[in-house]
């Protein structure tokens, strides 16, 4: 599945499609968001169809800080299921990533 | 008469004598007993070929004082004061030569009186002992070595960790090593989870040989069960006697040749059944304490040991049990740790150790059994080695449900593994797990699951990996068996939380998420990895509420 990409000026919403972010699909992930962070210094991952997260997916996430960080961009993200927040929390994730309740708000938090 | 002629010999020629002195391997002297000490009066030619020096310099005040070894100066010292009141004395002590090497000398020395018995002088022999030295050094080296190496040889062939896991039995093993090794070894192997097979030898003889008899002996049960396995009908197992029989033709020979012979216990304990099957071979009777009676009974069978009879075909014998009862198996070793006045321990005192502790677990049982065994003999090492192993039979629980799956080891696979976790814990008859708890599951076993991919497997895809799952009323248990490389908990380092690491997340999360992680090494060179989560058994209602997004 393609990762839907919508810009809200010149901030970049990317939308994952799946429901598992795991080991065989985190690498898939990795490869489809690299034009991505080329482009953009500001991306908002939305999480919302998201059921299911392992360590592999999280450590495609924390790729992706790294990759905007180095280039003085950011990332948010939105939409964690409760299942999905737990994982972060039990790695204490949820301190590293700035995570939103809904897109819009993470968008909104790029222009303060 | 040899007085005489000896006189004759040195009066005959000062050169002769000379000769004499200067050519024997020992240095003589004779030193005079003054009020201040002893003042060096002669000393033989010899002491330049020996010791390098020459007679003027060997005869210098003190010179024997600033030339012992700083370690032995005292004692060598010390010891004077027993020539004198003794009369005679022989030491050795290490005495350094003119070119700084020092030399160990045996120095003989007897005091001489003269009529009134008051003491005169003093006349000595040394004798360069180095070479002796050395060579009883370098035997004291061996022997060290050779424990050494029969220790390692203990710790890691010869002895198993009993199965700490295993369901309707706990099983304990100790083991108390001598100075010199034995070949005592013990084994286990579980056929999935309904019998445990024991096997407690003993090779006769002590030392490294044994010990490597002992480690050949131990493979050999090894490839005789697994040869007798893939001979059988698929479901059932190879008796204990078809595995005893095969790995005693494969060995009787070899034993023969060594003039040697293993004493050997194999029981297999059928849990579900409740009843050992034992070929005993010349061991020493197994003690079945029985829970209802109180009272222990000997399981021995009539077979000699292996090594003994060519062509010999064993027999098993076959005993039921009950739960709560006892198995002991053990060694000479510890029937016959004597006491101080000789006297052995015995199978008697051993019964009554183990009937007076039958309520313990089997690790504190074993534990009663070593501190009897000590108290008795009043010894904490002993000249042979004990060993113990205990089973102890559980009341068995039955699991409410088990299913089996296996999976390539393919990354794509996890989505699948994960769908089979979700469908066990809900389908467990009459108490789904949790939904909060299933997801945990879920999570650890795929965490476990990738690692076996990525780490024990090293990527290769073509691998398989057996999931199973077994669900009890107050645990559900994840068991994933791998032929990869063994992994150990214990190497991992912990995770790095502040997001400049992007892995090694694994091994901490599956900790957090499971109540009991076990790394395991079966007898078939099977790894498995075993999660346990406990639980609450829930209502049906409680399911099916779907994730809320937060």
């Amino acid at each position: 599945m393609e990762l839907t990409i919508e810009h809200v000026d010149d901030v970049a919403v990317v939308v994952l499609p799946g429901k598992d972010l795991d080991a065989a699909s985190s690498e898939r992930f990795k490869a489809d968001i690299a034009p991505v962070l080329k482009r953009h210094t500001k991306v908002v991952l939305d999480l919302s169809r998201l059921r299911f997260i392992d360590s592999s997916g999280l450590g495609a996430f924390l790729s992706c800080l790294r990759q905007l960080a180095m280039k003085g961009g950011e990332l948010k993200l939105c939409g964690l299921s409760s299942a999905v927040y737990q994982t972060f929390e039990l790695v204490r994730m949820n301190r590293i990533f700035d995570i939103y309740a809904s897109k819009g708000e993470a968008v909104e938090a790029f222009r303060s | 008469m040899v007085e005489t002629k000896t006189d004759t010999a040195f009066a005959v020629s000062p050169a002769r004598s000379r000769h004499i002195l200067n050519a024997i391997p020992t240095v003589i002297y004779v030193l005079t007993v003054t009020p201040r000490g002893f003042d060096s009066e002669w000393v033989s030619d010899s002491v330049k070929r020996i010791l390098g020096f020459e007679v003027d310099e060997a005869l210098a005040p003190d010179w024997w004082l600033h030339h012992l070894h700083p370690d032995d100066k005292d004692a060598a010292v010390e010891k004077t004061t027993i020539l004198m009141s003794e009369g005679h004395l022989v030491q050795e002590y290490r005495f350094r030569s003119k070119d700084g090497h020092y030399l160990w000398m045996q120095d003989e020395a007897s005091l001489l009186r003269d009529a009134d018995g008051r003491p005169r002088e003093i006349v000595g022999f040394w004798t360069n002992v180095t070479e002796r030295k050395q060579a009883e050094e370098q035997a004291a080296r061996a022997r060290e070595q050779e424990v050494e190496i029969g220790f390692k040889i203990q710790q890691t062939l010869l002895l198993d960790q009993p199965p700490r896991d295993f369901p309707g039995a706990r099983v304990a093993a100790l083991t108390i090593p001598s100075k010199r090794i034995s070949g005592d070894f013990y084994d286990f192997f579980r056929h999935v989870d309904q019998c445990l097979d024991v096997i407690v030898g003993d090779v006769m003889g002590k030392g490294i040989p044994a010990a490597l008899l002992g480690a050949a002996s131990k493979s050999t049960f090894l490839q005789a069960l697994s040869e007798t396995l893939s001979l059988a009908d698929h479901g059932t197992l190879p008796r204990p006697a078809e595995i005893v029989t095969l790995a005693h033709a494969k060995i009787v020979r070899q034993l023969i040749d060594l003039e040697s012979f293993v004493t050997v216990a194999y029981a297999r304990f059928d849990l579900e059944r409740r009843r050992v099957e034992l070929v005993d071979c010349g061991h020493m009777p197994v003690i079945h304490y029985r829970n209802a009676t109180g009272t222990c009974a000997t399981l021995r069978g009539s077979h000699v040991p292996l090594g003994v009879s060519e062509g010999e075909i064993y027999e098993e014998i076959t005993e039921s049990f009950e739960p709560e009862d006892l198995f002991v198996f053990y060694s000479d070793g510890i029937t016959e740790a004597r006491n101080n006045d000789g006297e052995l321990f015995g199978l008697g005192r051993l019964a009554e150790c183990v009937r007076l502790n039958s309520r313990l677990d089997a690790m504190d049982l074993i534990a009663k059994i070593r501190g009897a065994v000590v108290a008795f003999s009043n010894v904490e090492t002993f000249s042979d080695d004990l060993t113990c192993v205990v089973v102890e039979i559980e009341e068995r629980k039955l699991p409410l449900a088990r299913m089996e799956r296996e999976i390539p080891s393919r990354l794509g696979e996890l989505a699948e593994a994960r769908a089979f976790v979700h469908a066990f814990c809900r389908t467990i008859p009459g108490a789904a797990l949790a939904e909060e708890a299933t997801k945990e599951l879920d999570l650890a076993v795929n965490e476990a699951l990738s690692n076996i991919m990525k780490h024990a497997y090293r990527g290769r895809t073509d691998q398989r990996i057996k999931i199973g799952a077994e669900a009890f009323a107050d645990r559900v248990v994840f068991r994933l068996h791998h032929l990869g490389e063994p992994f150990d908990p214990a190497a991992v380092p912990l995770p790095v939380f502040n997001g400049s690491r992007e892995n090694g997340f694994g091994v901490y999360m599956i900790a957090r998420l499971v109540d009991e992680v076990r790394y395991l090494r079966d007898e078939r060179g099977r790894n498995c990895i075993c999660l346990v989560k406990k639980r609450k058994p829930v209502r049906e209602a409680d399911h099916g509420a779907d994730d809320r997004a937060c």
